[in-house]
Parts: C-alpha cells; sequence; structure tokens
C-alpha cells in the first residue's frame, strides 16, 4: 500500500519537494504500478543470478591526461557563477548547525 | 526534388557524382520542414546546413573523396548533445541548455559529410511511449494526424516517415525506436547493447539505452549504422568487436535461415490486423527459403514489471544530477536543498516525477530485495529464454507492437495502459539483443504495421538480411501528407 506519507519519504529522498495537491494523484498512480510490479514475487528465482548488463566487463580506457572542458566551458550553462565557482545558496551555517 | 523522397544511399550516390549540390539538398530539406512540420511538429529546433553543404560541395569540385553519407539529412533525437546547438531532451528542465560537445554518434555523421537538420521531439527524457510526455506538445502521426506518432522517439520517425529527412537518430531503451517505427512507417534499428558509443546520450537507464538508425529503407537504416557503431574510449560499455559490415549484410541470401515465432507475442491482446499483417509478412520470409518454425519465451509475460522496476531505478540515479546548480532550470530559494528540491518540481514533467519516485522506492531500504534485485534475477530468465530459442533458430519474428498507432490522449490518463503499450519490445531491451522493426503490409484502415525481427547478441548482420527481403515485399512508403 502507498500511503502519501510513503510518497513524501520518497520524494525526499529523490531531492524532489513536490506541490501539495501532486501528492495524491501520485501516490495513486504509485499504488497501481506496484500492485503491478508485485507479480514478480510470483517467479521462482531460486539459484539465479542478478542480471546487471549484457557487457559485463567495461573496458576503460587508459588513464592518462588528456585536455577536457575549459574553465570557462564548465560554467557557461551554469544559472549562476561567482568568481570562476557555481553560486549557491548558503548551507555551511546549516551543516554547522546540524553537527551541533 | 523526388531525391528526398528516396534512400539514403541513393542520395549519397547523387552527391558524390554531382548529380545534386548538397546545398540544393540542404535548401530543399530546410523548405520541406517549414512547409510540413507546422502541424507534425517532429522538430524542436533547426539548424542551417547551407555552410556545411557548401564546403561539402567543394570538397567534391577539388576531387576529394566524400564520406559514406555525404549531403544525407540526418535528423537527431533531441537527447543527443550537439555543440552549440539546443539540447532538450524534451525536458523544461534543460530548456536553453547549449551543450559544449557533440555526442560520439554527432562527431561520427558530421565526419561522414552528413548534414544534420536539426533535433526532433520526444517524451521527457525518453520516458514515454506516445510523444504525449513531451514539455514542448506532441508530435503528430503524419499517417494519421489525431494519432500518435509513438514514442519516445516519435519526432525521429515521423520527420522520416514524412521524408523531412531521409533518417534520423533515435534512442531505443525499452522500445523507443522500434514502435515509432512501426506507427509511422520507417525502418527502425535497435543495435545490440554496446555497439554504439553513448558518450553524450542524455541518460535514461544505463543498463538498456542504446542509439540507433530510424530510417527510409533497410540499407540506409545499415550505412547509417555502419557510420555510427563501434568502440569508443569514452563509453566503458561499448563493445570492442570490430562490427561486421551491415551495408553489405542486407544483400545476404536469407535462404535457410530459421525464423522462431514464439506463441507469448501472439496473445489475446494482439490486436487482429496487426496479427494478419505480421503473419503474411512471416509467411513472405518462409516463401523465400526461411524455415519458420514455433519457440517458447516463457518469461516474456513478466517483462513489463521487470523493466520499469529496472529502469526506472536507474533512471533516479542517472536524473540526480539535474539539480539546477550546473545547468538546467534553477528555481529561487534560500537553502541548498529547497534549491534541489523546488528546481527539480518545476523542471520536471508529471512522468518524469512518477518515475524518480517509483525507482527511488524499489532502491529504497526494506524495498530492495523485493523489487530491483527481484528483478534483476527475472531479467536473467528473460534473456536465459533468448539463449535458449536461438540454439534453435538465427531470429526471432514478432510483432513490434501490439496495435497500430494508438489515438492522442487515449493513454496518457493512466501511467499503466502506456506501460503495456511496451510489452512486445521490452524483452529484447532487457536481453540487450538487436532489434529492427521493418514496414509490412499496413491495416486495412491504412496504417502501418511492423514486424519485429530480434537476432543474437551482436548479429545484427542477419537482421538487416531478414528486413531486406521483407522489404522487397513490402516497398517504402512515404506518409500521405496534408501539406506539400
Amino acid at each position: 500500500m502507498i500511503t502519501r506519507d510513503m510518497v513524501l519519504h520518497v520524494a525526499e529522498l529523490a531531492s524532489l519537494s513536490l506541490r501539495d495537491d501532486e501528492v495524491d494523484a501520485l501516490a495513486k498512480d504509485l499504488a497501481k504500478i506496484v500492485e503491478y510490479v508485485d507479480q514478480l514475487s510470483a517467479v521462482d528465482t531460486e539459484g539465479v543470478v542478478a542480471y546487471s548488463q549484457r557487457t559485463e566487463t567495461c573496458v576503460l580506457r587508459a588513464d592518462e591526461p588528456a585536455p577536457g572542458l575549459t574553465h570557462e566551458q564548465a560554467l557557461a550553462q551554469a544559472p549562476r557563477s561567482v568568481d570562476g565557482g557555481f553560486a549557491v545558496p548558503p548551507f555551511a551555517s546549516a551543516l554547522v548547525h546540524e553537527r551541533s | 526534388m523526388d531525391l528526398l523522397d528516396g534512400s539514403v544511399i541513393a542520395l549519397a550516390d547523387a552527391v558524390r557524382t554531382g548529380k545534386v549540390s548538397a546545398v540544393e539538398i540542404a535548401r530543399t530539406t530546410e523548405s520541406r520542414i517549414t512547409v510540413r512540420d507546422g502541424a507534425l511538429h517532429a522538430f524542436l529546433s533547426t539548424s542551417a546546413m547551407q555552410d556545411d553543404a557548401r564546403t561539402i560541395d567543394e570538397r567534391r569540385a577539388r576531387g576529394e573523396t566524400l564520406g559514406s553519407l555525404a549531403g544525407v539529412p540526418i535528423a537527431l533525437k533531441d537527447a543527443l548533445c550537439t555543440r552549440h546547438a539546443p539540447t532538450t531532451a524534451g525536458s523544461k528542465f534543460l530548456d536553453g541548455y547549449i551543450p559544449p560537445y557533440d555526442a560520439t554518434v554527432v562527431s561520427r555523421l558530421r565526419a561522414a559529410d552528413a548534414l544534420l537538420p536539426g533535433k526532433t521531439n520526444m517524451d521527457e527524457f525518453a520516458m514515454g511511449s506516445s510523444n504525449e510526455n513531451s514539455a514542448y506538445g506532441p508530435c503528430l502521426n503524419p499517417w494519421d494526424e489525431t494519432r500518435t506518432p509513438g514514442g519516445s522517439s516519435g519526432g525521429s520517425a515521423t520527420a522520416v516517415a514524412a521524408r523531412m529527412t531521409t533518417a534520423a537518430l533515435g534512442s531505443d531503451t525499452g522500445g523507443s525506436i522500434r514502435q515509432p517505427a512501426s506507427f509511422t512507417g520507417v525502418v527502425g534499428v535497435k543495435p545490440t547493447y554496446g555497439r554504439v558509443s553513448r558518450y553524450g546520450l542524455v541518460a535514461f537507464a544505463s543498463s538498456l539505452d542504446q542509439i540507433g538508425p530510424l530510417a527510409t529503407d533497410v540499407r540506409g537504416a545499415a550505412r547509417v549504422l555502419d557510420v555510427i557503431a563501434g568502440h569508443d574510449p569514452r563509453d566503458a560499455t561499448s563493445l570492442t568487436a570490430t562490427s561486421p559490415n551491415f551495408e553489405a549484410a542486407c544483400e545476404r541470401d536469407v535462404r535457410g535461415l530459421r525464423i522462431g515465432v514464439p506463441d507469448e507475442y501472439f496473445g489475446d491482446g494482439l490486436d487482429a490486423d496487426v496479427r494478419t499483417s505480421v503473419q503474411v509478412a512471416i509467411a513472405a520470409l518462409e516463401t523465400r527459403g526461411c524455415h519458420v518454425e514455433r519457440v517458447r519465451l516463457p518469461h516474456t509475460r513478466f517483462a513489463i514489471a521487470t523493466y520499469y522496476v529496472i529502469a526506472t531505478a536507474e533512471a533516479s540515479s542517472n536524473l540526480a544530477r539535474y539539480d539546477g546548480v550546473r545547468f538546467g532550470h534553477r528555481a529561487e530559494a534560500t537553502d541548498l536543498q529547497s534549491l534541489y528540491g523546488k528546481s527539480r518540481d518545476a523542471g520536471f514533467g508529471r512522468e518524469v516525477k512518477r518515475r524518480i519516485l517509483l525507482g527511488t522506492l524499489v532502491l529504497s531500504a526494506g524495498y530492495f530485495d523485493a523489487y530491483y534485485l527481484k528483478a534483476q534475477k527475472v531479467r536473467a530468465l528473460v534473456a536465459r529464454d533468448f539463449d535458449q530459442a536461438f540454439e534453435k533458430v538465427d531470429a526471432i519474428a514478432c510483432p513490434t507492437s501490439g496495435t497500430p498507432a494508438f489515438a492522442l490522449g487515449e493513454r496518457t490518463s493512466d501511467p499503466l495502459a502506456m506501460y503495456l503499450s511496451d510489452a512486445c519490445t521490452l524483452p529484447a531491451s532487457l536481453a540487450g539483443l538487436p532489434a529492427i522493426s521493418v514496414p509490412c503490409g499496413p491495416t486495412p484502415a491504412d496504417l502501418p504495421v511492423g514486424l519485429q525481427l530480434i537476432g543474437r547478441a551482436e548479429d545484427e548482420a542477419t537482421l538487416f538480411a531478414l528486413a531486406a527481403a521483407c522489404e522487397r515485399v513490402y516497398p517504402p512508403k512515404p506518409a500521405r501528407t496534408e501539406s506539400a
């Protein structure tokens, strides 16, 4: 059963601030979808190894330095930047407060 | 110009032999898009091609050898990053976003001298089966404008079907190339997982995502795949094996090939007209010397549930990058956590939120084993079904979609009904296998139907041979368009 509180909890985990009028509709949708996917519990998977993807080994490129984006390119799409960095609201004080 | 109604091969040949200039193709393509796309909305943005076209013509005049796609217009799904050109992935979150680099497939198309007319409409972040989840309004089906072109690569499919471009790239996570190809009467190819580099593709579900071509004909799709396939050091999951020549594979003899027809794809949910069209197409392959036999893929019925657990879990992780700080939409907020939360709430549409929530739920403590881990195990069983079938047959033939194109608005109010649209395409995605949708006989109401051919991993070549044989029975046909 998907409750309103569960949706709000999961939304918090997903960093998604839902508007109040969205929550009930999403809870209803999710309840229906979860009820559908519950059919998986009926499948016998005793001894089956979980599948992740077909290419089991990823081929990493050589770890050698190469030019990437320039500082300006990396910042070009930022909604706000200050002194060559991404600008965000203050958060350090909140962290200090949490720890104390 | 009739050439735009033809094939990739004919167009590239005409440019290379000087029968037509790239500049003329660019001009004709641009004017076709202007005239035809007003009603259809296949493109989210267009690019001027004249400079690139002029360069191609000048190089030809100097006697230089041109690339295999010289002068061929190829539209790009808007999930592919293009340097200096907007890339939205159909989302308001990325409205105005200009990537600083080209996706590998885009670089490869440029290197092959293709012309790139623009970026095509899609469901937001490729989440949808009808294009109706685009934040910029739906694309319409050129065969019947009251119907969807399918999704999520609906814009790419419509652009090809209405001959605004000769080919396009799409991406396919659970059927997003094949289903729209089927709904619009074009050829759509989902290559083997890893065949094509995904560097620069806006990620949806990384164990499933794959880029592939849509084209007016089979050989054209094969030539585009020949250009974009191959290992890329920038995508660690891309295959290291060299690709065979897919265009040459289209000429292969299909006599003696064994085709499996799975009972599970021909159940009660299958539209009667689609059933007939697909059965007639399979019979046509039989008369061309293929051996047809029944196969069983018993875990097919669990594919939808498996897919929607795995794909949403991966999406919830991939979409964590949209935080409103480095690029994309930013909401006003006084603290960092609400900056994330509000930016994401304002930037994402309803279906994207639904999937992020479902994906986060199935990965969360207390649910992980019962949902995510369970789905990964069922996924192994879906893949094993195919492995067993391919011990007996060389390819599997079935419908691409259980219905022809459905009406706009028909499934938007019920997310689950929309998910069920993907029943025929999801299993091959889960197993990482290559699959092609090729047009077969239309319904009595003249709506396109797609035959889906699924192959062994890395064996697209057999699929191209079979699809080309099918195409000889059902030659490519442009969609009717209201305006010339």
